[in-house]
């Protein structure tokens, strides 16, 4: 790596940042419990403590359906919520760039208070630094999870097996498509909003009913076809995703025809991918139907035991395979 | 009207997939020009669907791909400039010229930014007055009267702090070029949104004097099973023709305005593409009257000599006579986040698209 | 080569500028190279309506294509 420099790409939830995480955090801080490679970690087997960590860097950090604090709340509860643990306790750390409204930055932690209440988790420790005008894009944030995981079940991207179903609760690519539309140079307005929601709660009514979940993550960055393929690849299986099953809104499917972009390849932010015993798909569809987060929930896909990644089966009765991303998503129009 | 009834699947489908693996007695090798078209083959999984002995090779249809590593360090040099603005489209970013890209001149602080259209280029021109903005002026004839569109409001409205780096290219010249080498191709998958322009009488010459049959297709699953239906028929029943399968945004002689609009902006020159050469007249420059748009006409660009990546065949892969796996490079050295050569940057190029949509047990890719 | 959306006019804003609807995204764009009224579909690239779509005559497409004589008990 030498003379490289990190680009964006770098950041975009894809093959650039697998390498890069996978290049230092193996390299520096490899450790048994860290090596799973999961959004969350598992501490001390006896009380089973569940940790997870993210930062949120946004722009705009007001965006139609959200903002960068119900994000920093969401997205870690979410992680957490993917062990199949109580989301308890959040940390938040806010990085703040001079010259930013003390309005926005209230607004913002009204936003925080109003998802940690709804995820009934506590913010415990916080930390707030300033850096100077132009080191920082308005706000950034860091929020690390705490859970305690009392059911006794196996749940990671490491425990997927061939004939499982996968399920996504609802719509695909809304979120990208609302921060699309408040990016600069493109110039059009969408209906779409961010789907960014806590999800513990439906996990918890899941997990109550289905005891066979094998794992749940969420495809925010690099969206269902780069988190179906980490899985894949920690699990050591292979992933058909049907076309048709996939649950789309309209305007998002606009919007990539406008700019050239795959929806499953666009960032979720209220989404997870749950992969389930084939016996339990049924009524995990149901249970999550039963949940205003989950209303569109559909199987969307299975595993097999054919090693060739993850393999779209198209509308039209063809296939191809999904890569990862690669790069930004940039719009295109050659 | 609902145009998703061009790819709704069923008996449609179906009875093309039928009469295409009937009517293809023999191999047949179709190049379609278009790189957008190779990424909706792709992207439906139609390979899949037509019978092993059909090959589709992918031509000059993408200008990532056709331009030359000049041009790229031009637009680098301009990026690196303190008072320029490089304003792109997307599919620029990543290509690399013989030393950099603009993507990692913007990680340096250059000053790049990506837009959707030229007209919001000359809005950024508009609001950095002390700037130059320049616009990378790629593309075919389908993206030509946008750039035209944008160069005539700047004059109108006394924007003179726009500019582009112009390295514009005409499609049926490097046809004609194609039909003239000895590559195999038996016809053509015409590019419907270029048709769309210049009209389907632009490519009557390939049939005349070529012998190459062609048939202008749409970008639908239904438009793209029915063209190569139409070009094996051909082909299995020895009539040539041009043929246009996209009736319904393709005229014979296309769009007269647009037609117009280029011709008040640009006019002919030479051109230079990566691996076919210079071939006359293929590309636009400004004329007289816009001339002074031309970044060219007001800095001197000062690039060293552009290097070839060594052993890229992405040249002799525009033109039909070499495939992606055909490349040593190709998916060892050559991958999408560290393309060696063009055709793997652009999401459209040959390499990328046979990169990321490789079949499942396909037979050549 | 060339990505284009279809899109249907929903606004005239002036001779150049139209409102266009894509599947529910609304996009302002460039409509001087074609001659269209609201209602009509036109298709978008790089920000400009490059040309109209023909409904007439994509509905003839779709009619040739279901009318194609193949033997049913062969598909």
């Amino acid at each position: 790596m030498k003379n490289e420099l990190i680009l964006l790409a770098h950041g975009s939830g894809g093959k650039q940042m697998r390498k890069l995480i996978e290049g230092f955090a193996g390299k520096y801080f490899s450790n048994p419990i860290l090596d799973k490679m999961n959004d969350f970690a598992q501490i001390d087997g006896g009380s089973k403590t569940i940790v997870s960590t993210d930062s949120f860097v946004i722009k705009p950090y007001k965006f139609p359906g959200g903002d960068i604090g119900k994000l920093a709340v969401c997205g870690t509860v979410n992680d957490v919520a993917c062990s199949g643990a109580d989301v308890k306790y959040l940390t938040l750390a806010l990085i703040i760039e001079e010259g930013l409204p003390i309005a926005d930055l209230e607004d913002i932690c009204k936003s925080i208070k109003k998802a940690s209440e709804e995820a009934g988790v506590l913010v415990i420790a916080g930390d707030t630094k300033v850096v100077e005008h132009g080191a920082a894009d308005g706000i950034y944030i860091n929020t690390t999870g705490i859970g305690i995981k009392s059911i006794d079940a196996d749940i990671g991207g490491e425990f997927v097996q061939p004939g499982d179903k996968i399920i996504i609760n609802g719509n695909i690519g809304d979120h990208a498509a609302a921060i699309l539309a408040c990016r600069e140079g493109l110039s059009f307005t969408t209906p779409s909003v961010s789907d960014c929601a806590p999800l513990n709660g439906m996990v918890k009514e899941l997990l109550a009913q289905c005891s066979n979940v094998r794992c749940m993550r969420d495809p925010t960055r690099g969206g269902v076809a780069t988190v179906a393929g980490e899985i894949a690849r920690q699990s050591k299986v292979g992933i058909n995703i049907f076309e048709q099953a996939l649950p789309i809104e309209q305007s998002v499917l606009g919007a990539c025809e406008l700019f050239g972009m795959d929806p499953l390849y666009m960032a979720n932010e209220g989404k997870l991918l749950i992969f389930i015993a084939a016996e339990e798909a049924d009524k995990a569809i149901e249970v999550l139907r039963g949940n205003k987060y989950g209303k569109n929930a559909a199987i969307i896909g299975e595993v097999t035991d054919k090693k060739q990644g993850v393999v779209l089966q198209t509308a039209i009765g063809s296939s191809r395979i999904l890569d990862e991303l690669t790069g930004e998503i940039l719009p295109r129009i050659c | 009207m609902n145009f998703d009834q061009f790819r709704t699947p069923g008996e449609g489908i179906e009875k093309l997939k039928h009469l295409i693996a009937k009517t293809a007695d023999r191999d047949i090798t179709i190049m379609e020009v278009c790189g957008t078209h190779t990424m909706a083959l792709f992207r439906h999984g139609i390979r899949d669907m037509i019978p092993t002995g059909i090959k589709l090779l992918s031509g000059p249809g993408c200008p990532v791909c056709v331009t030359e590593n000049s041009v790229i360090d031009k637009m680098i040099w301009l990026a690196g400039q303190s008072d320029v603005i490089v304003a792109t489209f997307g599919d620029m970013l990543r290509v690399p010229g013989s030393y950099s890209s603009l993507n990692l001149q913007k990680a340096n602080g250059a000053n790049v930014q990506v837009v959707y259209s030229p007209l919001l280029a000359l809005e950024l021109a508009k609001k950095h007055p002390d700037k130059k903005v320049v616009f990378i002026a790629v593309g075919f004839e389908t993206t030509i009267p946008a750039i035209a569109v944008a160069l005539k409001s700047a004059k109108q409205r006394g924007i003179n702090n726009f500019f582009v780096l112009c390295a514009h290219k005409t499609v049926p010249i490097a046809l004609e070029a194609i039909a003239g080498m000895d590559n195999n191709v038996d016809g053509l998958l015409l590019p419907g949104h270029v048709s769309s322009i210049i009209g389907a009488n632009a490519y009557r010459f390939l049939a005349e004097q070529y012998s190459l049959p062609g048939v202008i297709a749409g970008f639908e699953p239904l438009d793209l099973l029915k063209a190569i239906y139409m070009i094996v028929d051909m082909i299995t029943s020895s009539k040539i023709a041009i043929v246009n399968a996209y009736e319904r945004v393709v005229s014979d002689t296309g769009n007269i305005k647009a037609q117009q609009v280029i011709a008040q902006v640009f006019e002919p020159c030479d051109a230079s593409w990566r691996g076919m050469g210079t071939i006359a007249g293929s590309g636009l420059k400004l004329n007289e009257d816009y001339v002074a748009f031309d970044i060219e006409s007001i800095m001197r660009i000062d690039i060293a000599p552009p290097i070839e990546p060594a052993g890229c065949l992405c040249g002799q892969i525009l033109c039909g006579t070499k495939t992606p796996p055909d490349c040593a490079h190709f998916a060892s050295k050559c991958v999408p986040e560290n393309p060696v050569g063009p055709c793997m940057v652009s999401t459209e190029g040959t390499c990328a698209a046979y990169y990321k949509y490789r079949n499942i047990g396909g037979s050549d890719s | 080569m060339c990505l284009a959306a279809p899109a249907r006019i929903t606004k005239i804003i002036d001779k150049d500028n139209a409102f266009v609807d894509i599947r529910g995204v609304t996009q302002k764009t460039n409509i001087s190279l074609v001659d269209i009224n609201v209602g009509d579909w036109v298709l978008i690239h790089a920000g400009i309506a490059i040309n109209t779509i023909d409904e007439e005559l994509a509905a003839d497409a779709l009619k040739i294509i279901d009318e194609l004589d193949v033997d049913a008990n062969e598909l």
